[in-house]
């Protein structure tokens, strides 16, 4: 510590060529926490789907209630769910929140994940206004299990022509995917269909759990060969194969924006690196004082390499503070697509790494200088 | 600190035992394709306490009899023992430990670091000992007071002239209180006035504290300060330094 001063002085010495060297750096390091936030929310989609899920939508529209029954009877489903539902808030439109209306039984067989204590799962399962809701909107707003709920529907109307559903509280479930998934209230969909003014008897989407992987494309094919003479047809996929069609979709984006962005880091490297080198070239007499002064060619070094990581680290702190807050923005737009998009710990730390790497590069090529230089000479030319 | 301030304080002694000497030194450097001898066979002794001179015209071989003497360049042949250590056998590390502890050096044109105040130049050199924080910084403004730039510490090398500079030079050479002043032009970049007075305080410092110093200089006037002149030319002694 005590060569701080030193180090902060020349860190210091031309501030605008130090603070346009930071803002390369921190831009840098703004793209990579960027692309790691979105390569985290890709990987994140493919953490949340089950190779033993697969997905009937209609090919065109919403599919009848009606085809729940037959789809459970095809050979290899285990269970069957099925959603509808609508935007709902809370008090104010600003607690704006996704109601999903489903089968009780049927859900909690599809998705293991969520996890509901037996005692609020038998209480859920008969009572018909009965919702379950996740830890972090419970949290949110206060809501204890038996409590009466009013929520609010914008554009989906009851049969009264009101808005209001009073939902009772049976239950808060826990879950270890994204906090996304700890947002849902989840009713019955008998209670949903009972109550709507239009659009009864109709579903977004069924979701079937399998007893074999293996099986998808067969079972997805007797799902929808059942279904092939009726209208609407349907369109099963295994839950992976469509995310992975969603990353794809998306892959070739993400490729090309790795490689401008590893361009780009290049480019700024190649900055920091020129800067480095002419901040030493400029300085050559006074290493050389220094040497003359008794210090010896480590110490010298070890001086100039750490200025070059400093420089690297305040840049790059800079840069991924700014791709955290970027990516917090960002993901209030895209949550619904990528749920789990944001800066992970394993990039905070491979960051950290990056910067001190990029820093003993930047300083090692200027360090041959300092390697090279006698104090004679240079005092000499000085 | 107090054996840096009995020795800054203590009543100039009579010139001692030999403090540096050069035997059969030589010095050449290659230069295009040719070989360029600066130093011949140079045999040289100073005594403890001594204030020389060095004069001669421009390459000589002054200055690069100063640098071997300093550490900071090595003989081509010949043996160079300052204080009882042959220096011209030591190893790269060994020489810059050896520097830092008994050399301090004067240069012509100060070389202060810029972007640092006068007190942390002086601190400089202290840095490469385990002193505190606390200890350098009283060694530092121990050794500005004894240059008469005490109020000035805080003030960068821009905001001082020519010959506050080179006082915050001294005061950087004399903080460790080394062994050796090795002085290279030190008024050659002053007008008269300040030049007279690096000349006085380089005069107290050999006569008041005891401090041996080799002075470079082209100038008669500051030669003239010293206790004895050593003229030089084509890599040789003229004038052997006389007792």
């Amino acid at each position: 510590m005590k060569y701080w001063p030193l180090l902060w002085s020349n860190i210091k010495r031309k501030k605008l060529r130090t603070i346009f060297t930071l803002f390369a750096v921190a831009s840098a390091f703004a793209l990579f926490g960027l692309l790691a936030s979105m390569a985290h929310g890709m990987n994140g989609v493919m953490q949340i789907v089950s190779a033993e899920r697969i997905q009937t939508r209609a090919k065109l529209g919403a599919l009848p209630i009606s085809y729940g029954p037959k789809i459970a009877a095809v050979q290899g489903v285990r269970s069957v769910t099925w959603f509808n539902g609508f935007r709902g808030y809370y008090q104010d439109e600003k607690n704006t929140f996704q109601v999903i209306a489903t089968n009780p039984r049927g859900f909690l067989q599809v998705y293991p994940e969520i996890s509901l204590g037996a005692q609020a799962r038998k209480a859920w399962f008969g009572d018909k206004p009965g919702a379950i809701v996740g830890s972090l909107i419970a949290k949110r707003y206060g809501w204890k299990v038996g409590q009466r709920i009013p929520v609010q529907s914008k554009n989906t109307t009851r049969q009264d022509g009101s808005h209001t559903w009073y939902i009772t509280l049976d239950g808060i479930y826990a879950t270890k995917l994204p906090d996304r998934y700890k947002n849902f209230v989840l009713i019955h969909y008998q209670y949903f269909n009972d109550s709507i003014a239009r659009g009864k008897n109709y579903v977004g989407q069924f979701v079937e759990r399998i007893g074999d992987p293996r099986q998808v494309a067969v079972i997805s094919k007797r799902i929808d060969g059942k279904f092939a003479t009726s209208f609407p047809q349907t369109r099963t996929a295994s839950e992976v194969a469509e995310t992975q069609t969603f990353i794809r979709e998306f892959g070739n984006i993400g490729f090309i924006t790795l490689v401008v962005g590893a361009a780009v880091f290049f480019s700024m490297l190649l900055v920091t690196v020129n800067t480095m080198s002419q901040s030493v070239r400029e300085r050559t007499s006074e290493l050389a004082v220094l040497k003359a002064l008794g210090f010896g060619r480590g110490t010298v070094s070890g001086l100039v390499l750490a200025e070059a990581v400093g420089v690297t680290a305040i840049g790059g702190a800079l840069g991924l503070g700014a791709s955290w807050l970027l990516s917090k923005a960002i993901y209030k737009s895209v949550q619904d697509v990528l749920p789990a998009l944001g800066l992970p710990p394993a990039a905070i730390g491979l960051g950290i790494l990056l910067m001190i790497v990029f820093g003993v590069v930047a300083g090692a090529l200027p360090l041959r200088q300092v390697f090279r230089l006698r104090a004679a000479d240079a005092l000499r030319r000085a | 600190m107090s054996a840096t301030i009995a020795s800054m304080t203590a009543p100039g002694p009579e010139i001692r035992a030999p403090l540096a000497a050069l035997d059969g030194v030589t010095k050449t450097y290659r230069r295009g394709g040719e070989t360029v001898e600066v130093l011949q066979a140079l045999d040289l002794t100073v005594p403890e306490g001594d204030f020389l001179a060095l004069m001669g015209p421009s390459g000589s071989g002054k200055t690069t009899l100063m640098n071997l003497l300093g550490g900071i360049d090595r003989p081509t042949s010949g043996t160079i023992t300052i204080g009882g250590t042959r220096i011209d056998n030591l190893g790269e590390a060994a020489l810059t430990k050896w520097r830092a502890r008994h050399v301090g050096f004067i240069f012509q044109l100060y070389h202060l670091l810029p972007v640092l105040s006068a007190e942390r130049n002086v601190e400089l050199p202290l840095l490469l000992t385990n002193f505190s924080r606390g200890e350098r910084r009283r060694r530092a403004l121990a050794a500005l007071k004894l240059v008469g730039l005490s109020e000035r510490g805080k003030h960068k090398p821009t905001e001082l002239s020519g010959g506050q500079e080179q006082r915050v030079g001294i005061a950087r050479a004399i903080v460790t209180d080394p062994t050796i002043l090795l002085c290279d032009e030190p008024t050659g970049d002053l007008d008269r006035k300040a030049g007279d007075e690096i000349l006085e305080l380089l005069r107290a410092l050999n006569e008041e504290h005891g401090k041996t110093i080799i002075m470079v200089t082209h100038d008669p006037h500051a030669a003239a300060c010293a206790k004895h002149t050593l003229h030089m030319d084509k890599g040789q002694l003229v004038t052997e330094p006389h007792h």
